[in-house]
């Protein structure tokens, strides 16, 4: 009795531990490397090299955007990627088959399986290797890519001259904007992929956990809202871009365009009694 | 326990339809207070500080659906699912409208924009007033079908619209608070308000007193955690909701951001 309540706390623990990490991976991936900072870092770096790449007039503010983002990127991928590293070590004893199917370790998804059938009832247990290791694979390769552009970025950006006048690198930074989404859905694949067929390891089956509903009735939900997001995806990412271009003067966000404000115009804080929402 | 996961999903849902009513009520109406291009941004700055405070009301409701309520939520979801997945896409539709309209100058792209909050706004309430039908037959694993159903969404819609109208009357000037004070009548705008909101919260509520809620309740461990944590959330959510309304209780005078 002893033994089985300690091993539940262990496992519990092992469990918050990697809701934890979880946490920081994902918190980073949002705060930092795929998501918010690296995106922000990257988009900075790719728009401020947009725009020293066509020699805009606004030059040394895009300087030090271009500085900021190379910069900052450094520490959030690996931010990012440490807490990606201490998750994939506490896989193997959470999540063993994802763990075994990732390292192609045959022997292992064997033993998994068998041990997984005599505890849970026959079935198939290992997960899609191409979407789970594919997913992985990919997201480590984009944070390689992202490595050898940051490590060298960060000294070149020191230096004046390469800041405003290495065009190739430039270009290669606008070329980059990608990487950290593509991380970030790669990732996330990997992550559910290489669960299945659980949706809670070892309680609760996908199969189970899906509601009952007809083939049509998903099929037209997933067509519904994929096409919604897809077009939403598009316009966000068009609306992005054109702004991008615009450049710090007229990019329209936060612009006041309220039209009668002509008359109280140029005021700073005096005139902000009486919102005018 | 239960009694209060009870009071807290009403409180939760009664919340969306008064406040999130009258949001998704001007929407509805807007073609009619805002004639051109100008009125109509006047319109939509009406609300605009408001609706996303006011869809917070419903992530609450459907959060403690699953949390407090999963029987239910598992009956309601996969039983209504033709009504949710309009409902969500026209939530979707108009909030995309509201975001979009002003990040863009053309004049085509500003009507699309209208429409996708007008047709976004009324999908929503039309779902709700279906979604609603099924509730107070007592069959939420069913979905609402005849004559009841299609008169029940309607006049739910004409509900929400009658709500967003008497919003409107209270927030806006010029020649759309003119003809939204027309419609709403001599009774000052406050009241008609006031009266419809009450009518709007007790939608959800006669709906749900027709539901087995005890019996679907979560396990007591579940709400022995879930419940202390609602109660000690919900005073901020209502205290930010009371902060907006003060900050922005002027009338408007002039469009905003969107």
């Amino acid at each position: 009795m002893a033994v089985s309540s300690e091993s539940t706390e262990v496992l519990d623990l092992a469990r918050l531990q990697f809701a934890l990490t979880a946490g920081g991976h994902f918190l980073f991936v949002a705060l930092t490397l795929g998501l918010a900072t690296v995106v922000a870092c990257i988009q900075t770096r790719a728009i401020s090299a947009y725009h020293l790449f066509r020699r805009s007039p606004e030059w040394e503010l895009f300087g030090s955007g271009l500085r900021t983002g190379v910069f900052l990127s450094l520490p959030a991928l690996f931010v990012t990627a440490a807490f990606g590293g201490v998750q994939l070590a506490s896989l193997a004893t959470l999540q063993p088959m994802k763990s075994a199917v990732f390292g192609q370790k045959k022997a292992e998804i064997a033993e998994i399986q068998a041990d997984m059938v005599a505890r849970f009832g026959p079935g198939d247990y290992v997960p899609s290797e191409a979407w789970t290791r594919g997913g992985a694979v990919v997201m480590l390769l984009c944070f390689a890519l992202m490595m050898y552009l940051v490590l060298p970025g960060f000294v070149m950006a020191l230096f004046r001259t390469a800041v405003y006048r290495f065009r190739a690198w430039h270009v290669v930074l606008i070329a980059a904007v990608p990487l950290p989404y593509v991380a970030m859905i790669s990732g996330w694949v990997f992550r559910e992929a290489g669960r299945q067929p659980w949706v809670v390891y070892g309680l609760l089956t996908t199969e189970d956990a899906v509601s009952s509903l007809s083939p049509g009735a998903m099929r037209a939900s997933l067509i519904t809202f994929t096409t919604l997001f897809a077009l939403l995806a598009a316009l966000n990412g068009w609306l992005l871009v054109r702004f991008a271009r615009r450049g710090p003067v007229d990019d329209g966000l936060g612009h006041d365009d309220r039209t009668d404000s002509g008359d109280d115009g140029g005021d700073a804080a005096g005139s902000l009694a009486a919102p005018s929402y | 326990m239960e009694t209060l996961a009870i009071v807290l999903l009403g409180f939760f849902a009664a919340g969306y339809f008064a406040l999130a009513g009258a949001d998704i009520g001007t929407g509805m109406v807007a073609p009619h207070l805002g004639r051109d291009e100008r009125e109509r941004r006047l319109v939509i700055a009406s609300f605009a500080p408001f609706f996303l405070g006011n869809e917070v009301w419903l992530i609450a409701t459907a959060g403690l659906l699953v949390g407090c309520f999963p029987d239910l939520e598992g009956d309601l979801l996969s039983g209504q699912f033709a009504v949710v997945v309009p409902l969500l896409a026209g939530w979707i539709i108009r909030d995309t409208g509201l975001w979009l309209r002003g990040r863009c100058g053309g004049r085509g792209w500003r009507a699309v924009c209208d429409a996708a909050v007008v047709c976004g706004s009324w999908v929503v309430a039309l779902a709700w007033g279906w979604l609603l039908a099924a509730l107070f037959t007592g069959r939420p694993g069913e979905l609402a079908t005849g004559p009841v159903a299609v008169l029940t969404a309607t006049a739910v819609a004409a509900l929400f619209a009658v709500h967003g109208l008497g919003f409107a009357a209270m927030r806006l000037t010029g020649a759309p608070y003119e003809r939204a004070r027309r419609l709403v009548g001599r009774t000052g705008p406050g009241k008609s308000f006031a009266l419809t909101a009450v009518l709007m919260g007790a939608l959800p509520l006669f709906a749900g007193s027709g539901l087995e809620l005890g019996s679907s309740a979560a396990d007591g461990a579940t709400l022995a955690l879930l419940v202390p944590a609602l109660l000690v959330v919900t005073p901020l959510l209502v205290a930010a909701q009371a902060w907006t309304w003060r900050t922005f209780r002027h009338r408007v005078t002039r469009p905003s951001y969107f």
